[in-house]
């Protein structure tokens, strides 16, 4: 079976490892407990009819990515970069970071993607995007599950034929 | 005395293990200070997801390669619940070429180190997502006021509109026809409705993030802290009355501490609000603020805070309407927030009912008010 490394990123509290739960458990919390450093686990998700175990990687939010430990990005073939649609500090840096993080992984698939959408009308989330330094991929919501299963398809489906 | 030497070997041996990997990535040999691999399989990337993600690269080290370092790993298999640091380098035993792992137990250093991370993200988060949401209401707010100033100037429009309509009532009564005559729809009495529907819809919209705020929970305005409940009212009452003929009056229960903890900013802001809809509605006459203690189910404390308007000056305005007289029974439709006050007070209604409080307003000649809800506190021992 084909195995891929995707690493969770982003500041502090932009709901990495609600996506990360969501997506490895099907569970949700309200409570934030942050992450200290790095958990990894593993799901096996069915793209273009074949089996594809990502490995995933949770790692603690820092405000800017050249804080994160450069180990952490070893054999990865994807990053998810989230921000947090309720909280505009958090894509302060994302020109900076994405180009950092293409720097690491030239041949990786990164998306951008903007989660909490439960928390905010459609207006919001437009006004957020529109003034985003990058394009956007997708918008989840880690407590309703929006998007979540279609996120990790979609970078899947990439990985395929990366 | 033991030995410094020993003493650290004594330590590491305790808080690290060493594994001896070969390079096909087959266990070889390893010391188990932290858990047991005789039972584990021989490749050891089935032992944990983070393994399976790294060891091709990590049977890729050379003998010069620096040591690949990561730091705090979070439970990274059963055996291993607390937080650790790996290290991998390639050395040389026997002439043979083997991957060394070393895996530190750290937990109890990480452990205080999540207790001050959590704090400070804690604290900065609260602070920036309520930032957020105000700068949101704001600009609402703003484009809701010129909304308003805009129907104002729409005197005569209103008037035209009113006989159009209480004469399409009589139409109506008369033949049962409730459509409108296209000709009497002239067009400033469609840019009148189309001005009205933009500001209920924006409204609308003003209502639902004042719900989204409610719903928000860890923000700073229902943060509590210790005050005083009648200096805060005091100060209230002093800073709002200005030239106003309005008495104020305030009672409060003796079983109700001086001193308390509670939601400040919330009850400064309900408080304010009623206040001000109050000197709109009473140029003369009394308010009479009542702090009373009331048991609910869903806490320990609570009190019941009466807001009365005697009404006395009632000539000058008109009824209140059937929201307030209705003992402010939520209808869905905002159409029914026919005024600033009762639009006020259905976002007091859900601040205070998405608290799990009670929330009372009634009118029983549709000139006097009385305004109630409760407000959760904890006593100070
Ligand atoms: N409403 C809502 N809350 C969310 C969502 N995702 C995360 N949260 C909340 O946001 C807070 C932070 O979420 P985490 O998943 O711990 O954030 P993180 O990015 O892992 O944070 P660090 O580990 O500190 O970097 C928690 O209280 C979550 O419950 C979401 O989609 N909707
Ligand atoms: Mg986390």
């Amino acid at each position: 079976m084909i195995s891929k490394k995707v690493i969770l990123t982003g500041s502090f509290g932009v709901g990495k490892t609600s996506l990360f739960n969501k997506f490895v458990y099907s569970k949700f919390s309200d409570k934030y407990l942050t992450t200290i450093g790095v958990k990894v686990n593993k799901k096996v998700i069915k793209v273009g009819g074949e089996e594809m175990s990502i490995l995933l990687w949770d790692i603690a939010g820092e405000v800017s990515q050249d804080k994160v430990p450069v180990s952490y990005f070893l054999g990865a073939s994807g990053i998810i970069y989230v921000f947090d649609l309720t909280r505009a500090v958090t894509t302060k840096n994302m020109k900076e970071d994405i180009e950092y993080l293409r720097r690491l992984l030239p041949n990786g698939v990164i998306k951008i993607v903007g989660n909490k959408s439960d928390l905010v009308g459609q207006d919001i989330i437009e006004k957020v995007i529109a003034e985003l330094a990058l394009p956007c991929d997708l918008v989840t919501s880690a407590k309703t599950g929006e998007n979540v299963e279609e996120l990790f398809t979609i970078i899947g489906e990439e990985l395929l034929v990366a | 005395m033991q030995s410094l030497e020993s003493y650290k070997y004594d330590r590491i041996k305790k808080h690290a293990q060493f594994i001896l990997i070969d390079m096909k990535g087959n266990l070889v040999d390893s010391c188990n200070s932290l858990f047991e691999t005789r039972e584990k399989e021989t490749e050891v990337k089935e032992w944990m997801p983070l393994l399976e993600s790294i060891v091709n690269q990590v049977l890729l080290l050379e003998m010069d390669s620096p040591e690949l370092f990561l730091p705090k790993i979070q439970a990274p298999m059963q055996e291993l619940k607390g937080f650790y640091d790996f290290s991998f380098s390639k050395i040389e035993m026997d002439e043979r070429q083997f991957i060394l792992w070393i895996i530190y137990d750290n937990t109890k250093i990480y452990k205080d180190f999540f207790s001050y991370q959590q704090n400070r993200n804690e604290l900065v988060l609260k602070n920036q997502r309520i930032g957020v949401i105000q700068s949101v209401l704001q600009t609402k707010r703003k484009k809701l006021n010129s909304q308003i100033q805009r129907l104002n100037r729409f005197g005569t429009i209103k008037r035209n509109y009113y006989e159009l309509i209480s004469s399409n009532d009589q139409n109506e009564n008369r033949n049962g026809n409730t459509n409108y005559n296209s000709s009497q729809v002239n067009e400033e009495t469609t840019s009148y409705i189309t001005e009205i529907e933009s500001t209920i819809s924006h409204l609308q919209d003003v209502v639902e993030e004042l719900v989204i705020l409610t719903n928000v929970k860890d923000i700073s305005a229902f943060e509590t802290k210790e005050f005083q409940i009648c200096s805060l009212l005091n100060q209230i009452v002093q800073n709002l009355s200005g030239d106003s003929n309005v008495d104020f009056n305030i009672f409060v229960h003796s079983d109700i501490p001086e001193q308390l903890i509670g939601s400040y900013i919330y009850l400064k802001q309900i408080i304010i609000g009623l206040m001000k809809e109050s000197y709109k509605l009473e140029s003369n006459g009394l308010i009479q603020i009542n702090l009373n203690p009331i048991k609910l189910k869903s806490s320990e404390n609570s009190l019941l805070i009466e807001f009365k308007l005697s009404g006395e000056d009632s000539t000058s305005r008109p009824p209140l309407s059937n929201y307030v007289t209705g003992n402010g029974i939520m209808n869905n439709s905002l159409l029914n927030y026919g005024s600033e006050l009762e639009l006020k007070l259905s976002i007091i209604q859900k601040f205070v009912e998405s608290h799990d409080g009670i929330f009372k307003c009634e009118s029983n000649n549709k000139y006097n008010l009385l305004v109630a809800f409760s407000f959760p506190y904890e006593r100070i021992d």
